[in-house]
């Protein structure tokens, strides 16, 4: 089974969460207990750029319970055409800065935590701790293998996005239940850099990606668990594709659900 | 029947990704004669041209979003003259590598 978030019940909300929130609780589906499951949620966000940065805004805005942002570079001009979360006079500081500065004014409820490293297949482990959902909002192939491997050995949901020019893509890996992110693509796959991107693009996929995670850390709702959603915005066009799992994965293939 | 390096032609398969279904009406694999990998995809869209637009920038360029594979291995970035000879595969991958 799909992990819906932890005991809530020992998570009251607050006056003030329930006229915060009020709009996302009166949906019949989410309601107060939805409302406390994302209380209760630990969200790594792994890149604050392009997709991060909506990512990690509509997490906090929810009142997701703690944000932890990895990233290791800093602002450059060249961002601020689609990395919402930094302005022109963050540039040349560390995006993890930049984003949490901005992410505690918009809700200091959100416990937050800033991790300006590198994401390696030795550090990734750690990172992890406590973690109860991973947003892939990477700039490289290579770094997703390593957040697919470990979500997929932790057990952890990893919801990817992936994107290029007006093209964007998303699924959600449930460790044991879905192809993971090896099934999907060879490893060896490459592209040009540095990749052409509109803003509206990884906001598109980012909205989609925190659909995603509210639903899956609330327990509610259908996921695009084995499915790839493209979006195809040249021609706006959306649509999704069932993904096969590779019994053979180096990955996943031994992974029980 | 004579092919293109004077030997017997034999064609090569081009496994589709569903991204390109509507283009190759649903097909999974599509046979191809070409001898790189710009010859096969030249051949693929006389089959069928709509594709053209789905596979090629403006410039003649791959779109950025593809690699294709021959045997299981990219190749980026110079896929359009990476030859191709009897019996390979070649595999359209599509991925959003940007965030």
């Amino acid at each position: 089974m799909v992990k819906s978030g932890t005991d809530s019940s020992t998570s009251p909300l607050t006056e003030e969460d329930l006229v915060r929130y009020d709009r996302q609780i009166l949906y019949p589906a989410f309601g107060e207990e939805g409302q406390r499951k994302l209380r209760q949620a630990h969200v790594l966000i792994a890149g604050v750029g392009g997709l991060g940065s909506p990512v990690a805004i509509y997490l906090a805005c929810a009142g997701i319970g703690k944000l932890t942002v990895v990233d290791s570079d800093a602002v450059e001009l060249s961002n601020l055409n689609r990395q919402i979360l930094h302005w022109e006079a963050d540039i040349g500081e560390k995006k993890v800065v930049s984003a949490a500065q901005k992410l505690e004014k918009l809700n200091s409820t959100v416990d937050m935590n800033a991790r300006a490293v590198k994401i390696t297949a030795e550090n990734f482990a750690g990172l992890l701790e406590g973690v109860d959902l991973v947003m892939d909002c990477m700039d490289n192939m290579a770094t997703r293998f390593i957040l697919n491997e470990g979500c997929v050995k932790a057990g952890i949901p990893l919801i990817h996005g992936g994107i290029y020019g007006m093209m964007g893509e998303i699924t959600t890996i449930i460790p044991g239940q879905t192809p993971c992110f090896e099934c999907i693509f060879p490893r060896d796959v490459e592209g040009k850099k540095p990749f052409p991107v509109f803003g509206f693009t990884p906001a598109l996929i980012a909205s989609l990606q925190v659909m995603e995670a509210t639903k899956l850390l609330a327990g509610f709702g259908e996921l695009l668990a084995g499915k790839m959603l493209y979006v195809r915005g040249e021609e706006t066009i959306f649509m999704t594709v069932d993904l096969q799992k590779n019994k053979a994965c180096r990955v996943c293939g031994g992974v029980k659900s | 029947m004579q092919g293109l390096r004077g030997g017997e032609i034999m064609s090569t398969r081009i496994a589709m990704h569903p991204f390109f279904a509507e283009h190759v009406r649903g097909k999974e694999a599509i046979e191809v004669e070409g001898k790189d990998v710009g010859e096969c995809l030249a051949a693929l869209i006389k089959q069928y041209p709509p594709i053209e637009k789905k596979l090629f920038e403006k410039k003649g360029q791959l779109r950025g979003y593809l690699d294709i594979f021959v045997n299981g291995k990219s190749t980026f970035p110079d896929a359009l003259t990476h030859p191709i000879i009897d019996g390979d595969e070649i595999r359209i991958i599509v991925f959003g590598a940007g965030g």
